[in-house]
């Protein structure tokens, strides 16, 4: 069988066994989808490739950890974004989180200015991070990456209508945790 | 033309390449197994060399606060052992994690109180703790070093977990209760310790880059 033919997982596999071409495949496989990633989270080209160029690096570290069976694109995936977390606590200009708000998907309604939007962004951040781990990744990547829900279902290794639940759950407890905390504050 | 992504995928082969050795194979094995090492080695490695040592002023009596010091010293280390080994493709701390984390820093917390010193002033000599910390903590920090593939974060929490294998040594073993002993010996284990070890880990992190 060609190495395009197999999958994600036949091809982690062969890797894993050491097989070179196997490695360059998943490569031409995943680099495109995660600088795309990267890059729309970092808004710095020569970041993203740092990023990406480790996120391969530690996928390679990490090889061993990797469970027979699961998913690749999850867990590279995961990789990824965690490197990118990593990169914002570097820069540490809050600002620049790819977090910001946009009006357009914003679960409440927000004004738009200066230190305040700084202190919204912050106050999203900790609603986000205040959700399961699975519902925390459908909205980050539907709300913030603005991925479909097919996209989402694949790179996270569930069903269409998981993540869609994942996702409305996600947003409703935001708001409730938000209406909350805007309350307090108030 | 050359595709561009042919020389990042260069750069990501040298990379691989120059990841080889002992210690990089030991660094690449299954998190359960490095945890293991690291728990084994760390403990196991402060528990011979204060047998080998045998030192006097550690006697203390096995009462119910002990044992509590005891398990709240395992469960923090256990917890800054578990931030070390933290694979990089796991998720972020769940709710459940942080409350794990927050029941450990209370037992620990819980224990040295129970242990703290009863305002009598000890007659052990100056240094003794410093040193004993010192040997207790050592093994820890160099399974850390050993075992951690992350170096940019791995620095903090080598010193932090090697400084809390030396400082929780001391409140569950010393048989001194004076505060002063305990301020000046023991935390001085955490500040010196904690100081010297980051700022080793550091510079070999940096070495490693």
């Amino acid at each position: 069988m060609h190495l395009e033919d197999r999958s994600d997982e036949a091809l982690m596999a062969a890797y894993l066994a050491g097989d070179q071409a196997a490695h360059r495949a998943l490569f031409d496989r995943l680099a495109p989808v995660l600088t795309a990633l990267i890059r729309r989270q970092l808004r710095d080209e020569a970041e993203a490739e740092d990023v990406l160029q480790r996120t391969f690096l530690a996928m390679h570290r990490a090889r061993h950890d990797f469970r027979p069976g699961a998913r690749v694109r999850p867990w590279v995936f995961t990789i990824a974004m965690n490197l990118v977390r990593d990169t914002f606590r570097r820069r540490k200009r809050r600002r620049e989180s790819p977090l910001e708000l946009d009006g357009r998907h914003d679960p409440v309604v927000w004004s738009h200015s200066g230190l305040e939007r700084a202190e919204e962004a912050a106050l999203v951040r900790r609603a986000i991070a205040s959700l399961p781990r699975d519902q925390r990744r459908a909205v980050e990547l539907h709300w913030l990456e603005e991925r479909p829900f097919a996209e989402i279902a694949e790179l996270v290794g569930a069903s269409v209508s998981a993540v869609k639940v994942r996702a409305h759950r996600g947003y409703k407890k935001m708001k409730r945790w938000l209406e909350t905390e805007t309350e307090l504050r108030a | 033309m050359p595709d561009p992504r042919d020389d990042l995928y260069e750069r990501i082969r040298e990379d691989i390449a120059s990841e080889r050795g002992a210690l990089a194979w030991i660094r690449a094995r299954p998190t359960p197994l490095r945890a293991a090492l690291l728990g084994a080695l760390g403990f196991g490695g402060a528990v011979a060399l204060i047998a080998a040592m045998r030192p006097e002023s550690f006697t203390r009596p096995r009462t119910l606060g002990w044992a509590i010091g005891l398990t709240g010293a395992i469960a923090m280390t256990a917890v800054a052992m578990a931030a070390l080994l933290r694979p990089v493709h796991a998720d972020g701390w769940s709710p459940l994690r942080r409350r794990l984390v927050a029941a450990a820093i209370a037992l620990g917390a819980l224990g040295a109180l129970t242990l703290a010193g009863d305002g009598s002033l000890g007659a052990l000599g100056t240094g003794h703790c410093l040193m004993m910390g010192a040997v207790a903590s050592l093994p820890t920090f160099v399974a850390a070093l050993l075992l951690d593939r992350h170096p940019r974060r791995g620095a903090l929490f080598a010193a932090l977990s090697a400084t809390l294998v030396g400082a929780l040594t001391l409140q569950v073993m010393c048989r001194g209760r004076s505060l002063l002993h305990l301020v000046t010996e023991h935390f001085g284990v955490v500040l010196a310790g904690g100081l010297f070890y980051f700022s080793v880990a550091a510079l070999l992190a940096r070495v490693r880059r």
